[in-house]
């Protein structure tokens, strides 16, 4: 089946087909005008820059390249800025994304452009999967956020956190509890933002309730892109100095709640 | 009509098109840093002008003496049910233009009903956290990363280009093996000449430095020290006695310590 999987260029004419694909491999990618922004009316835009990946007539791989000078304290270099990796949901485990990435590398290397960056989540599946691929972790200096309605970032955070951790969201989706998070009086729960079917049932009282304050938000915001070690340390950090409190509805739930957050721990 | 917003002797008002060769102008303040950042020349700022998210109030300069010291253009954007007012570029001189700015990017935004701002500050304002940003929370929605996918390209880009090397060479011939490849860095009248050649034909005399792309990605920026490097084994080098010009020389590779990446350079 891989050998009939092409891969081609983009051509003009299929960009409301690539949108739709994109939107079904992120949830909520975005329209057609965030696409023509990010690729037809780049500076440097180049049909080639564009790579698809085709079976029986259908796009089933998506991968963008931007090529751009990079300034450096002595010197200037071409680079390539990778975005919008995304492979079909059923074609998922057959090394497609390895397979759309070389295709890039490929046309990095006809454009004379060295180095190539991407972004990703720390310790995502991409992120692992980048890394067998020969990436290595950069450093950014840093951005600035201002919070205004933490219960919502935090929410959000957390939902792309479990997207792009499927062994964490498994653990999540077999708990027979609830975890809920509270900031003030706003409250979400984990099980309402997986978005699969919960098929286990749970009493009123099979729950965790983490409760934070302004002062855990700038541990909490920046947790996705932290490594595992640090992640422990800044959730016992939290934990010590009482900038969360755990609640827990039951005895019966001390003790589920210390075997699954053994798991959860090896799984963060 | 333009709106403006007075200050103590900084004025910011929304932003016009005659503004934009001064605005260019702005961005030979990062001359001179130790950082490494993304082209930004005048197709670029009206690539980021053209964002559709971006409205004319949305785009704000900093006037001080009649003379433009800084602007920030924000998109309002919504992404899993979250209001980010995302200041996709930021620019400024100094940091009082800076911190007026910011205080209309925060008005703009509360004006929008936005649940967070994310802004990046340039680089010579970033030396420590501005006091301005006191409330704001230092954070990366995403990390980088690199990867070298060309070595003979980059070799060749490094050497024609940076000055240092360029020096430390002259007179020189260095083989860089990397993963398994192996290319000679020579010394030449008008610069540096990069060749792949085979292995075989190597004098054994010749300075043969060993290491991945993995590795050569991590010394440029600057995720490997040089020295540890070279103990345990991550780098090779066959002839004991060059150690330190073999040392000098990975550290005259190093381009950065850092990349500076604004919101609207993220692709």
């Amino acid at each position: 089946m891989e050998k009939e999987i092409l891969i081609r260029n983009y051509n003009h004419g299929e960009e409301e087909e690539i949108v739709n694909f994109l939107n079904l491999c992120y949830g909520k990618w975005g329209d057609i005008n965030k696409w023509k922004y990010r690729y037809l009316s780049y500076p440097t835009f180049d049909k080639d820059n564009i790579s698809i990946l085709e079976y029986e007539g259908k796009i089933i791989g998506h991968g963008g390249i931007h090529f751009r000078e990079m300034i450096l304290p002595n010197g200037a270099i071409l680079v390539g800025l990778l975005g919008d990796g995304a492979i079909h949901p059923n074609f998922r485990g057959m090394k497609l994304h390895s397979r759309i990435l070389r295709h890039r590398f490929e046309i990095a290397c006809l454009k004379s452009a060295p180095l190539v960056f991407g972004w990703t989540l720390k310790g995502s599946d991409a992120y692992k999967s980048d890394v067998r691929a020969g990436f290595v972790e950069i450093k950014q200096l840093p951005a600035y956020i201002k919070i205004i309605r933490p219960e919502k970032v935090l929410k959000a955070s957390l939902k792309d956190f479990l997207a792009k951790n499927q062994r964490v969201r498994k653990v999540f989706q077999e708990t027979d509890f609830d975890m809920i998070f509270q900031f003030k009086e706003h409250t979400f729960s984990i099980q309402s933002i997986i978005a699969t079917p919960k098929t286990l049932t749970f009493s009123e009282k099979d729950y965790v309730k983490i409760i934070y304050n302004e002062k855990a938000i700038k541990h909490l915001v920046n947790f996705r892109n932290m490594s595992k070690v640090k992640r422990i340390l800044s959730l016992i950090y939290l934990l010590i100095f009482m900038k969360i409190r755990v609640k827990i509805g039951s005895i019966r739930m001390f003790f589920k709640t210390v075997l699954k957050g053994w798991t959860l721990v090896k799984t963060l | 009509m333009l709106k403006r917003y007075s200050g103590d002797e900084i004025i910011i008002r929304n932003y016009s098109e005659s503004d934009l060769d001064e605005i260019i102008k702005l961005y030979s303040t990062f001359q001179n840093l130790p950082y490494a950042y993304l082209s930004k020349d005048e197709n670029f700022i009206k690539y980021y002008l053209k964002h559709y998210n971006v409205n004319a109030d949305s785009v704000l300069v900093s006037v001080k003496d009649s003379q433009i010291t800084g602007f920030a253009i924000i998109a309002i954007t919504i992404e899993d049910d979250v209001k980010y007012g995302n200041v996709i570029e930021f620019q400024a001189i100094d940091s009082q233009s800076a911190e007026k700015l910011i205080q209309k990017v925060e008005e703009y935004c509360s004006k929008k009903d936005v649940d967070a701002i994310i802004v990046a500050l340039p680089p010579h304002l970033q030396k420590q956290k501005p006091i301005f940003l006191k409330q704001w929370v230092s954070f990366n929605p995403n990390i980088m990363i690199a990867k070298c996918v060309s070595p003979f390209n980059l070799l060749k880009q490094l050497f024609s280009t940076n000055n240092k090397l360029k020096k430390r060479i002259e007179g020189k011939s260095v083989i860089f093996r990397i993963d398994g490849v192996a290319y000679k860095v020579n010394s030449i009248k008008d610069g540096v000449d990069i060749d792949i050649v085979q292995l075989s034909e190597i004098p054994k005399n010749k300075l043969i430095i060993d290491l991945t792309s993995q590795n050569l990605t991590k010394i440029l920026f600057g995720k490997l020290n040089i020295v540890l490097a070279i103990i345990t084994g991550k780098v090779k080098v066959n002839t004991i006695r060059k150690i330190g010009f073999v040392v000098k020389l990975l550290n005259d590779l190093r381009i950065t310590d850092a990349v500076y990446v604004s919101p609207g350079d993220l692709v």
